[in-house]
């Protein structure tokens, strides 16, 4: 980003293909509209050229870029009418209360076989959609971790929550999604 | 993963991020790539570093300021010639009002010592009385002039020296013209009663009078025509205006003598005459 600040364009696009896919997918899935997806996705990134000029190293590049993401995204909710903050309906409490016996003991693929793939395919689709129905905080949680690469303080500071805050959304998240794969094992 | 790291570390399930990545496979449309790039291209194409630097932002309020500039200048220096102009104005106005102002303190201090010495002093003395006088009276009688414009001292002095330098240029007319060729004698009893030290306009150097000899007919006729201009009178001390009239009395010029004798009386209302000018 800095050599792009200094007017290097070859820089942004190297920027640009190593975070498209998990910046658009990150939307894709918190919006649930590939049209939606498309149009914050436009934003976000005109807002990241936009401010190249007074960008400063002040954390890691993918922590401003989806801060930046997630601030369109309330942008784009508060418009939509629809609450920003999902309630957790009791997802939320201690780690005690944690119900480790949800966890999934997915098989590990020892031989990849045409209908283990084809498995693994469905298996991978019926993800992406308990991903989906997932409580917004927790979806956004488990994103930030899986399409960021971001740590907890990182996913803190981005949705300004704290980090303990943090991790036990993750931890009712990964929960809900060994549930839901549950079923479909 | 086990227990201890779910409770340490970042929650993950190492089996349920392999299954999101194998699923992750939605990417933005080809043509939103194109269109970003483009953009993103156009942002840094029409500012280059290099212009960026050497063009600082104050540069882009340099048109701007070097207007506001000229214009400060402009005013100032117009407003400079008519505070130039206004000074000008008044001391050339002060010139003519100058000596009316300094003979108005010796009108009013000289009654009470005319007075007392009239009857028993002599004439030139009398006469050298105010000469004395006008030329000390202005700086101690300046405040007890209500409402006169009086210039300050050195102005003063200024005024005087153009009247002098009037008054001589006014002898040095006279003293070319062959007419007028007599103020000689005139110009003696005022020497001799020894007013010559108080009164250096009135008896130009011989030099002058030499120099003054090839003026023009034209600066003779305006020098003449200014001896009867009351901005001249009015400069003149009474004793050089009295030598005066007595000089157009030596020449026989008794109409303009007596006019000039009633516009002194005018002037000079309180102004003791000499025997012979009564």
């Amino acid at each position: 980003m800095l050599a792009y600040q200094t007017g290097d364009g070859a820089a942004f696009e190297v920027l640009y293909g190593r975070w498209r896919g998990r910046l658009y997918r990150y939307l894709l899935h918190q919006c649930g509209q590939a049209a939606w997806a498309e149009e914050l996705y436009q934003d976000v990134w005109l807002k990241v050229i936009g401010a190249r000029e007074h960008y400063e190293v002040a954390a890691k590049f993918s922590t401003w870029l989806f801060r930046i993401a997630r601030n369109r995204l309330i942008d784009h909710w508060r418009s939509a009418g629809k609450a920003t903050e999902e309630s957790l309906d009791g997802f939320e409490g201690e780690d005690d209360e944690l119900p480790l016996d949800a966890r999934v003991e997915l098989a590990a693929s020892g031989e990849e076989t045409p209908s283990r793939l084809l498995e693994r395919k469905g298996l991978a689709e019926k993800l992406v959609a308990a991903v989906n129905a997932l409580p917004a905080v927790q979806r956004e949680a488990f994103l930030l971790a899986e399409e960021g690469g971001m740590t907890l303080e990182e996913i803190a500071a981005t949705t300004g929550t704290g980090r303990e805050t943090v991790k036990s959304r993750l931890r009712y998240a990964l929960a809900k999604l060994r549930a839901d794969l549950k079923e479909w094992r | 993963m086990s227990e201890n790291d779910l409770s340490r570390e970042l929650p993950r399930d190492a089996e349920l991020s392999a299954l999101y990545r194998a699923a992750a496979e939605a990417l933005p449309p080809p043509a939103l790539d194109r269109s970003i790039l483009a953009a993103a291209q156009a942002a840094v194409k029409p500012v280059t570093p290099a212009v960026r630097r050497s063009r600082p932002w104050w540069l882009r309020f340099a048109a701007p300021m070097g207007v506001f500039a000229t214009l400060i200048l402009t005013v100032t220096v117009v407003m400079l010639v008519e505070r130039e102009q206004q000074d000008l104005l008044p001391r050339g106005a002060q010139g003519d009002d100058a000596p009316a102002a300094a003979s108005a303190p010796v009108q009013n201090v000289e009654p009470e010592q005319k007075k007392e010495k009239a009857a028993a002093e002599p004439m030139p003395q009398r006469l050298q009385a105010p000469a004395a006088t006008s030329a000390a009276a202005p700086e101690a009688a300046a405040p007890a002039v209500a409402g006169s414009v009086a210039p300050p001292p050195a102005e003063r002095r200024s005024a005087a020296g153009a009247a002098a330098d009037a008054a001589m240029s006014r002898d040095e007319a006279k003293a070319s013209a062959p007419a007028l060729a007599a103020p000689a004698p005139s110009a003696q009893p005022a020497a001799s009663s020894g007013e010559l030290s108080s009164r250096p306009a009135a008896a130009p150097p011989a030099p002058l009078l030499e120099r003054a000899a090839p003026m023009s007919k034209s600066m003779e006729r305006a020098a003449r025509g200014s001896v009867n201009s009351s901005a001249d009178q009015a400069q003149r001390s009474p004793e050089a205006w009295l030598a005066e009239i007595r000089r157009l009395r030596t020449e026989g010029r008794e109409a303009e003598a007596r006019e000039q004798l009633e516009r002194f009386r005018q002037t000079y209302p309180d102004f003791v005459m000499p025997a012979d000018l009564r």
